[in-house]
């Protein structure tokens, strides 16, 4: 079934009506919804532990109340950001592009069934995973370094969650690839193209942590070698750690840059810079890792200092995005009656919680990016490095501009695949902006009492060095945290009370909104849709940022690290 | 009409917008940026040398 | 003027520009001469300051690097007229020694390995700030320029005992100038507020 509208050469440039493509046939809306259903059960219990961290900074420790089940602090904190961050993200993102896929290309997918293959895989990898830490034999946290050692399920089990996520990103890509067959000389449409870059630049993310797993954690675990290089799995790791920063914000972007505007009656600004920042993201996300190294010990300071200067590269596409996405916002606002030179953001439909949150999560994310800035200045990093300042920053961005934009997302996705209405949208628009005051007190708090050097990871409510100095700030991460928990928690409400709602008259079901351009996309260079030039580079920087350090750190590896003859938490 | 000179001609014509609203926010966020990251530095400043 | 003009280049040179905003195309620019200054001053303190990171020290392995010297006994030596050494040792859950005792001006060369797990050494109010990782070596030297006390805090996760892991650097006065006398009287002020 291939997409029987005007064809684009022949159309009226800027008319052309890609939103009324092919829409998902029931069948597909469940394969989605059920990724949806997965990451939402990930995010609610995640969450869950949240508040218990904020507020053991304050004072309270509620965890032994929790002991039959949840042994500790950072047992919970392992749940948090495992779940949090890494299940739900990447079960949600799979599930976005499916729909932005199937919807965009005006097709279904190429090979159903190898998708399903890989949802099921991920579903497999996720329960492997969680068991281990559920028993307390995961306590490792999300970055789980060695030689903390988990129990071998743990890293099986990410690795399924990795390799099914790497199985449904071809299936999309035989997709694309099909459509590009049946329409010669036609530019991709944005929608369905950037979700698919973000998929091609996981799979060259991963390779670091795949490495790391199947070379030295899973075979360590099973007794197979003694022990571990410890610097060597920091590398891989963060071969992977970085990038994974931004498949998570791409599919954000993807909704800022291609999906928001048509909410707000506006038009993608340029589509060329848009593709553009996306095929950037695609070729500087990955060669940026030892940015979360600068203070390795086993890591020359020329690196270190490479990697800075790519690092700050990654700024730039994040910069031309908001550039686009505002102009973009304003030309929607000012079609709709706005005016003066901020009196345009009033016209903003403020009262659709789906724009709202993704408003105001884009509004933080301007905060995230300077704090991300700061990260990257080289010894700018001695200031910041492993404080409350870090979790503070990636809540702005991860936990923000990512989780409040795939709320906002939700609020028309979820009523779109169901075909219900949303629950109680002015409940939503409350969420949103709890959400947003949370954050800014709980982000805010956790950024100073880092700067003023409180380590991260670490339940502050009973560490021994703590000074009174922090105890004001350390509230307000309590303050934060909890009004955080109450917005999530309304979330996951909003969420089960639409799908459990009546069915509605289907012409009040929201559409999946797509964004004109404000140019035809066909006349975007033929470059800026294509991947091969940007794989090779992909490639080429990688060969040249890591190469030399990579092979000489696995030359010179020593696998001599045990860890402890016990387990240490 | 299918000429791509003819697709040029009618984007051409469409609106000549300037995003006079976006370059000011733009230009606060440039004032915060630069104001926070130097705050940033100034710690570091304040704190010694490392070598 | 200007505007018209820019606005008719931008029309005939589309496809070249890839029909990109004039005003987008400067902020672009100006985005780009941004992070050149930033990173301009960031090699200002890196290079010219000489505030830098730790890199790569030695190797050492972890299962034994304590049945010798230097790591055998950790502490602080004097090498030379106020130029010291400081040999810490990380494991879970405790830096050996627990506390290091500088005379204030003292330059000391910091060393801290792991001999188990992952942990981390950051001295609270200076830059001294780097992983600590079995296997690897971290160095870097500071000078402690300011009397009084300064934690030194495992700022990795390594456990359990994670959160208690810490010890102290006690910049004293040179014991030529004891009579600096306040800052104690400062101490007993902190410690009757506990």
């Amino acid at each position: 079934m291939t997409l029987t509208e005007e064809p684009i050469e022949g159309g009226s440039v800027g008319t052309r009506r890609i939103d009324s493509g092919r829409d998902l046939t029931p069948d597909e809306k469940k394969f989605v919804g059920q990724h949806l259903i997965v990451a939402f059960a990930a995010l609610m219990v995640g969450s869950f532990f949240g508040p218990l961290q904020s507020l053991e900074f304050g004072g309270l420790d509620l965890y032994p109340y929790l002991e039959p089940v949840i042994k500790s602090y950072y047992q919970g904190l392992t749940l948090h950001g495992v779940l949090n961050a890494l299940v739900f993200t990447t079960i949600f993102i799979t599930g976005f592009t499916t729909l932005t896929t199937i919807k965009a290309l005006g097709r279904p997918l190429a090979k159903p069934k190898l998708n399903k293959f890989g949802f099921y895989t991920m579903i497999v990898g996720l329960v492997m995973a969680a068991i281990p830490i559920l028993f307390n034999k995961a306590t490792v946290l999300y970055t789980f370094y060695p030689p903390l050692k988990a129990s071998w399920a743990f890293y099986l089990g990410l690795t399924l969650v990795v390799v099914g996520s790497w199985i449904e990103g071809y299936g999309f890509y035989f997709t694309l690839h099909a459509w590009r067959k049946d329409n010669p000389g036609v530019r991709s449409p944005l929608v369905a193209l950037a979700p698919i870059i973000n998929m091609a630049m996981w799979q060259i993310a991963t390779l670091g942590i795949a490495v790391e797993i199947l070379t030295m954690l899973l075979p360590w675990s099973v007794g197979l070698i003694d022990g571990t290089d410890p610097e060597l799995a920091r590398t891989y790791f963060w071969w992977t750690g970085h990038p994974l920063v931004y498949f998570w914000l791409l599919p954000a972007y993807t909704s800022w840059y291609a999906m928001l505007p048509k909410q707000v009656g506006g038009k993608l600004f340029s589509d060329s810079l848009a593709r553009l920042s996306f095929w950037m993201f695609l070729i500087v996300s990955v060669p940026v890792g030892f940015h979360h190294q600068f203070t390795d010990p086993g890591v020359p300071q020329t690196w270190k200092f490479i990697h800075a200067m790519l690092t700050y590269s990654v700024f730039f596409p994040s910069m031309i995005t908001a550039f686009t996405v505002i102009a973009s916002l304003e030309y929607g606002a000012r079609r709709n009656g706005g005016t003066g030179l901020v009196g345009w953001i009033r016209a903003l439909p403020w009262k659709d919680p789906s724009v709202t949150a993704q408003l105001l999560a884009a509004l933080l994310f301007v905060f995230g990016g300077i704090g991300g800035l700061t990260n990257a200045s080289y010894s700018l990093n001695l200031v910041i490095h492993n404080t409350a300042w870090v979790p503070g920053h990636f809540h702005l961005t991860v936990a923000t501009a990512v989780t409040l934009s795939f709320m906002g997302i939700s609020y028309w996705m979820v009523p779109y695949i169901t075909g219900k209405a949303l629950y109680k949208p002015k409940l939503a628009l409350v969420q949103a902006w709890t959400w947003f005051v949370g954050m800014i007190i709980f982000s805010n708090a956790m950024h100073v009492v880092g700067l003023l050097g409180a380590p991260r990871r670490t339940p502050l409510g009973s560490a021994p060095y703590v000074p009174e100095e922090w105890s004001g700030h350390l509230l307000r991460v309590s303050i934060g945290g909890t009004i955080l928990f109450y917005s999530v928690y309304t979330f996951g409400y909003i969420m089960l009370r639409t799908a459990l709602g009546p069915k509605i008259d289907p012409a009040l079901v929201p559409t999946v909104p797509i964004a004109e351009s404000m140019r035809s996309p066909q006349l975007t260079p033929l470059w800026l849709d294509r991947f091969k030039p940007w794989l090779i580079a992909a490639a080429l920087l990688l060969v040249i940022a890591y190469g030399p350090q990579l092979v000489d750190q696995i030359w010179n590896m020593n696998l001599n690290s045990p860890g402890t003859d016990f387990t240490p938490w | 009409m299918s000429s791509p000179d003819a697709d040029l001609d009618e984007a051409s014509n469409e609106e000549h917008f300037k995003p006079t609203g976006t370059l000011f926010l733009l230009a606060i966020f440039v004032v915060i940026l630069i104001l926070l990251w130097f705050s940033v530095y100034a710690i570091l400043l304040s704190r010694g040398v490392t070598t | 003027m200007t505007g018209a003009n820019e606005t008719e280049e931008f029309a005939t040179d589309k496809r070249l520009t890839m029909g990109i905003d004039p005003y987008e195309r400067n902020w672009m620019r100006l985005s780009v001469a941004l992070l050149v200054g930033f990173f301009a001053v960031v090699v200002v303190a890196g290079f010219a300051m000489g505030i830098q990171v730790n890199g790569a020290e030695s190797e050492v392995d972890p299962r034994n690097v304590t049945d010798s010297e230097p790591w055998a006994t950790p502490g602080l030596r004097e090498i030379s007229d106020g130029v010291y050494e400081a040999y810490v040792v990380a494991s879970a859950w405790t830096f050996s020694p627990r506390e290091l005792e500088i005379p204030v001006g003292s330059k000391v060369t910091i060393y801290v390995t792991s001999v188990d797990l992952q942990h981390g050494f950051k001295i609270t109010d200076t830059n001294v700030n780097f992983m600590v990782i079995p296997g690897q070596v971290s160095k870097l030297d500071y000078t402690f320029d300011t009397v009084g006390e300064f934690p030194y805090i495992c700022h990795e996760y390594c456990g359990s005992g994670h959160a208690s892991m810490f010890g102290t650097v006690n910049v004293v006065p040179q014991s030529s100038d004891e009579a600096a006398a306040p800052t104690d009287d400062d101490k007993t002020d902190d410690g009757a507020d506990e």
